[in-house]
């Protein structure tokens, strides 16, 4: 199974794989990851099949194609709940969600979970700082990874905690060119943001 | 970066890995009698041995260009001397690719290139057990293990169609389905095995060394077990695995070492831990956090307790605290903690113990000692990456 919030790196990596089941998100509010969240979409982006990342709460979208750029939805993941589908026998698991989990912990475990799910060989934090989202009070992520493609990547995650239970916002896309194209985008869903 | 099933196959053969095994009946090897195959400037005659090195040749361009080479000139000088102390003047010969990846592995192809990856060097305690290593990798070279292999696999191509995915970077460091597939037979693995004891044990290394690291592998893999509360099941039956540890492998390289120890026992020997901690201490946070983001926790555990066999310091302790926090199991909070007062409490404490102690602390209740601890972060670090998320904890 994978991790919902890095199925979108995997996905990345099967390069010349062809995508079935996409569908146009309308330009306008939408609700996301079982509706758990609205936000008001800026067109021409594509939603990924359903139950493609492993969790039900876990939406993904993309503009160009999953190796290219990527944005993914969580929502309403309650305390004790991990952000990744796995087993007890799994050796290596991505640490499970707390609603008492501090900004380091919640930035941990989110890069657990792309070097544990999505299989990134290297992984760098570029910032985490304060940011509001869903109007909590919540963590901006910046980082870089580079899979086992070869290619490095720029990611994003906007992180809350309301009511108890974890939302994540996360944009995934290539350093050269793509993620700087999405990144205005992204941001724009980002602060339209609500919980349902 | 998607080949051809011909080309997938042809690349795929170029690698041998660590990782082996059909299990069936044999009979230990000794290296008394096995002598290289490969002269100083050999190049290949016959025509797919030729396109074989060739299609090498390709793979090594692009893997000594990738983004996950670990393009560090000390280490690079590291290795380039215990290369020559294993082979002397041949070790001019291989080239290696030391790559940014968690595994325990190393892999050799027939054209002389050598991949070492980083899960392998954080794993080695001494400079002996990284010459096994790399005596084991230079062995497959020596005696031609590659191209018998590739001849055999050839013969059953048509068995490989199901594996055609993949392009040949992502097959050779990230694919170990494909790399075990191609893997040796327990013979040729037996043989490198032999070879490479012969090497260590002429450059004066202790011979015993290329058994310890497969002892302490299963070590490993049995704490991780016991963590999970699973039983710990040699995965090297299992044509899957990257892991080699087999019991019977360990006691024949044990026995074969014990052997060429007692025939010569007045050459002096020498393990050189200090000289190989010293190549890659600089490394070693990097290294770690390879492994301990991978959140398992019971070889974690047993990872850093014994890279602490000559005691504790503050980042040993600090990673110690970061199994316990992932981890997070009842008891967990209270073991971080302790273990990252410990970690700021010693020598070579990264910034990053006091970030992870303020946060304990202010978790356990204890808001003036955790916020003077995140002080104390930003201290030592102002320009910190989350600089302005803990001043912001702070503030609060």
């Amino acid at each position: 199974m994978r991790a919902a919030i890095v199925l979108i790196v995997a996905a990345a990596t099967l390069s010349g794989c062809v995508a079935t089941g996409y569908t146009l998100v309308p330009s306008g509010q939408v609700a996301v990851s079982q509706g758990s969240m609205k936000i008001r979409s800026a067109g021409a982006w594509n939603k990924a099949p359903q139950g493609q990342f492993g969790l039900p709460q876990a939406e993904g979208w993309t503009r160009n194609g999953p190796v290219l750029d990527a944005i993914y939805f969580l929502g309403a993941i309650p305390d004790g709940q991990a952000i990744a589908k796995q087993r007890p026998e799994d050796e290596r698991k991505v640490p499970v969600f707390h609603a008492t989990m501090t900004p380091q912990d919640l930035t941990s475990m989110i890069e657990s979970a792309y070097r544990i799910r999505g299989g990134v060989k290297i992984f760098e934090t570029i910032g985490v700082k304060p940011v509001t989202f869903l109007g909590q009070q919540g963590v901006q992520f910046d980082y870089t990874f580079v899979n086992e493609d070869s290619v490095k990547r720029r990611g994003r995650s906007v992180i809350a905690v309301a009511g108890g239970k974890l939302y994540v916002m996360s944009l995934n896309a290539t350093a050269i060119h793509y993620f700087d194209a999405a990144l205005p985008d992204f941001q724009t869903m980002a602060a339209s943001a609500s919980t349902s | 970066m998607q080949g051809s099933r011909r080309d997938f196959v042809a690349r795929a053969a170029c690698a041998s890995t660590l990782c082996c095994l059909s299990p069936m009946a044999w009979a230990r090897l000794l290296p008394t009698d096995l002598t290289p195959l490969v002269s100083a400037d050999y190049r290949p005659t016959e025509p797919d041995e030729r396109g074989l090195w060739q299609q090498c040749d390709d793979l090594e361009r692009e893997i000594a260009s990738s983004k996950l080479l670990l393009d560090d000139a000390a280490l690079k000088s590291y290795i380039r001397g215990v290369m020559e102390r294993l082979l002397g003047s041949q070790a001019a010969q291989l080239r290696i690719y030391p790559m940014r990846h968690p595994e325990f592995n190393a892999a050799m192809t027939p054209n002389g290139m050598m991949i070492v990856h980083t899960g392998l060097l954080v794993r080695m305690r001494n400079e002996a057990q990284f010459a096994a290593v790399l005596g084991h990798e230079s062995g497959h070279y020596l005696r031609r293990h590659t191209l018998q292999s590739w001849r055999s696999v050839r013969a059953k191509t048509a068995t490989m169609a199901i594996f055609s995915f993949g392009g040949v970077f992502g097959l050779l460091v990230n694919a170990p389905l494909a790399l075990s597939l191609f893997s040796f037979s327990r013979e040729l693995e037996s043989e490198a095995d032999a070879y490479g004891l012969k090497l260590l044990n002429g450059a004066g290394y202790p011979p015993e060394a290329a058994g310890e690291i497969w002892s302490q592998l299963i070590s490993e893999r049995k704490a991780s077990a016991a963590d999970r509360k699973a039983r710990y099941k040699d995965k090297s039956l299992s044509m899957l695995s990257t892991h080699p540890p087999t019991e019977d492998r360990m006691r024949d390289l044990t026995e074969t070492a014990a052997e060429l120890a007692r025939a010569s026992p007045e050459v002096p020997r020498d393990e050189r831990r200090n000289e190989y901690l010293a190549a890659v201490t600089h490394l070693r946070p990097m290294l770690l956090e390879e492994q301990i983001k991978l959140n398992d926790p019971g070889g974690n555990l047993y990872l850093l307790q014994s890279l602490a066999q000559d005691g504790w310091d503050g980042q040993l302790r600090y990673f110690e605290g970061e199994v316990y926090r992932l981890r997070a199991e009842p008891g967990d909070d209270l073991r971080a903690t302790q273990a990252y007062a410990a970690a700021v409490a010693l020598a070579n404490a990264p910034p990053e113990a006091h970030r992870a102690h303020g946060y304990a602390l202010l978790r356990g209740g204890d808001r003036e000692a955790g916020h003077q601890a995140l002080k104390r972060y930003l201290e030592l670090a102002p320009q910190a990456a989350d600089a302005e998320m803990v001043r912001f904890t702070l503030s609060q």
